[in-house]
């Protein structure tokens, strides 16, 4: 028997009003992201890969269709969004966005503060967590003494802290340099292997659709290729 | 603790405005507590000194007193007032009991007369009453002290003007009896008196308790000052000496020093009006200062806020953190109006500055300011609730926010 998709979109639609004017954003996606995935949402600027990124984050709310998540429909229900996104849902984002205020460690270890996990549970979380990224000897940092691929170290540990059951990372490396940004996608390569912690990309960054197990190509909001890997 | 934590935190990201917010607080409650603390001290100062200058702590009068009318000066007045004086000293609070008469009538120079209204008094007594919280004038006593079983007489300072009278002059006292007479006696004056009420100067006079009997012919008083240890214990003491009178069948009514105090009422019913408008005010300020704090830091970190709700923050954690913010802007706010204010309380109380006569007084009284526990706790409770209020109002914009929205936010 076919496992359940971690989440499955069916014929989802976005449009947003500006003013009188309705643009639609995205328009009869289906889409069925599977345990252990490692997808890209590609296409090009405009596209509507952020859009989607955001609506399988339930950040946002889709005008039309459905999403299941673990088989479930996840409906308008605010308060079950906000239960999956703090159970489930790691969230990485290209402008890393760490709280200024936490260091290193209370960054990393805020989604388990918000899972109610604490105590010596919490300290082993976050160090493991520090640990898959290399940021051991920088808990105590703040983010502003951090470089930019140290605060994306960080934002992935904040995001895997929890083992959530999938990791949407809005164009991770889109604001670091190329080397950088192939350690950042090494780093996910590689929880994606061992951890088998599923990842949803949006992206146009060739060197990520390269390492994709699954890539999803938009084209004006719609899907223009739904490509899995052999 | 996280929450509050963050709240304390995010508080000094911007130390520039976070100190403006905190300055206009700590000056305004400062001030506020100032104020207050200042007519504590005239609420305090005029107690004490209504309390040991006229009506003690409890007055005793004959029970028909406030039941009737008198016809007669005295009608209802106290029969056994040595013998009851004497039993109320087997109270341990009981410090001083003593006698007065009021009585009104003519006094005369010879050449003039005007009316007068006077106290007959126990002058030891009043002495020893005006110096047992400060001392209140007591030496206005002292020259009928000196005369004691004399036929004399103290008037008041613009009364003594009015008649032209000075020490060693005789001025005819005129009054009806308890039987209704008329009755006259003739008193040498031996001082004159300031009381700080202009008015009541130009037609007080103060006579010896004997002196008065014999004028009005009689052994009764129109009442006894009882006054005790500490002020505090007055109500303790009027329900045990109302037991104890009707036990003994004396026919009393014990009447407190506020239900006797108009003056004292009115001035403290006039300050506390004045307080609690400046306080109003003054709250307003906080609120606005810390609305000001929050909405700007709402606006700052909207996209953190995003980041917060997509990591998984509840909305209502999120508004609990702003609140956290205020109720901590408030606080801090509070400690430091506090300190301000015991900082200028203790200059102001050291430096004997003295302020010029209230309207109708002919005396000054000194700035001073009394500090007490119980209003810096209302008051930083008060600073506290108006600020935590004032942030939960912007912060309740995050409910109605979208996190793409928020996420979005430049």
């Amino acid at each position: 028997m076919k496992p359940t998709p971690l989440i499955r979109m069916q014929q989802v639609g976005k449009q947003y009003h500006l003013g009188k004017t309705v643009v639609t954003a995205l328009s009869g996606i289906d889409i069925s992201i599977e345990h252990r995935d490692f997808m890209v949402i590609a296409g090009t600027s405009g596209s509507g890969k952020t859009t989607l990124l955001n609506l399988l984050g339930l950040i946002d709310s889709p005008t039309s269709g459905t999403i299941f998540f673990n088989g479930e429909s996840v409906g308008d229900d605010r308060h079950k969004q906000t239960r999956i996104r703090r159970d489930s849902i790691g969230y990485i984002f290209q402008t890393f966005n760490l709280v200024p205020v936490m260091n290193v460690y209370e960054n990393v270890a805020y989604p388990l503060i918000l899972k109610g996990v604490a105590g010596s549970a919490r300290r082993e979380l976050v160090e493991r967590a520090l640990s898959q990224v290399g940021l051991s000897d920088r808990r105590k940092h703040k983010p502003r003494e951090l470089s930019g691929g140290q605060r994306q170290r960080v934002a992935i540990a904040r995001a895997i802290v929890k083992d959530p059951g999938i990791v949407l990372a809005d164009e991770p490396t889109a604001n670091l340099d190329s080397s950088t940004g192939g350690e950042i996608l090494d780093l996910m390569t590689l929880l994606n292997e061992e951890l088998g912690t599923t990842f949803v990309f949006s992206s146009h960054d060739p060197m990520i659709i390269a390492k994709a197990k699954t890539t999803v190509r938009l084209h004006d909001g719609r899907i223009e290729q739904y490509e899995v890997a052999a | 603790m996280t929450f509050l934590l963050m709240g304390f935190r995010n508080l000094f990201r911007q130390k520039r405005r976070t100190a403006t917010a905190l300055m206009v607080i700590t000056f305004g409650i400062g001030c506020l507590l100032l104020t207050m603390g200042h007519t504590a001290f005239i609420d305090w100062g005029l107690r004490e000194q209504t309390i040991h200058s006229e009506t003690g702590h409890l007055q005793l009068f004959n029970d028909r007193f406030f039941q009737k009318e008198e016809e007669t000066i005295l009608e209802f007045g106290i029969d056994d007032a040595e013998e009851i004086a004497a039993s109320l000293q087997q109270f341990l609070e009981v410090q001083l009991v003593q006698s007065r008469i009021s009585l009104m009538g003519l006094i005369s120079n010879g050449d003039k007369s005007v009316a007068f209204i006077g106290d007959a008094i126990e002058p030891e007594k009043e002495r020893q009453l005006r110096t047992m919280f400060a001392d209140n004038g007591s030496a206005r006593f002292d020259s009928l002290i000196v005369h004691r079983g004399e036929e004399v007489i103290s008037l008041g300072a613009a009364l003594a003007r009015s008649l032209n009278v000075q020490y060693g002059d005789w001025v005819t006292l005129m009054t009806s009896t308890v039987d209704g007479a008329l009755n006259a006696v003739d008193l040498r004056v031996v001082d004159t008196f300031r009381d700080g009420t202009v008015e009541y100067e130009k037609r007080a006079v103060n006579i010896p308790l004997p002196v008065a009997r014999r004028l009005l012919m009689t052994d009764r008083v129109g009442k006894l000052i009882v006054t005790l240890d500490k002020t505090e214990h007055t109500l303790v003491l009027r329900d045990r000496i109302i037991t104890w009178a009707a036990e003994n069948g004396y026919g009393l009514t014990v009447k407190t020093w506020k239900e006797q105090a108009a003056y004292y009422r009115q001035v403290v019913q006039f300050f506390r009006q004045i307080t609690g408008f400046i306080s109003l005010i003054l709250l307003i300020i906080v609120f606005f200062a810390s609305v000001n704090t929050i909405v700007m830091a709402l606006v700052e970190r909207t996209r953190e806020i995003g980041t917060l709700l997509s990591v998984g923050t509840s909305r209502a954690q999120t508004v609990m953190m702003f609140w956290c913010e205020g109720l901590l802007l408030g606080l801090i706010g509070s400690v430091l109006a506090t300190l301000f204010a015991l900082a200028v309380s203790a200059l102001v109380n050291g430096a004997d500055i003295m302020l010029p006569p209230a309207p109708g007084s002919s005396s000054g009284y000194p700035l001073s300011i009394r500090n007490e526990f119980a209003v810096f706790v209302r008051v930083a409770a008060a600073t506290v609730v108006a600020s935590g209020f004032s942030s939960l109002l912007p912060a309740l914009r995050v409910t109605r926010m979208k996190i793409v929205d928020a996420l979005g936010h430049i």
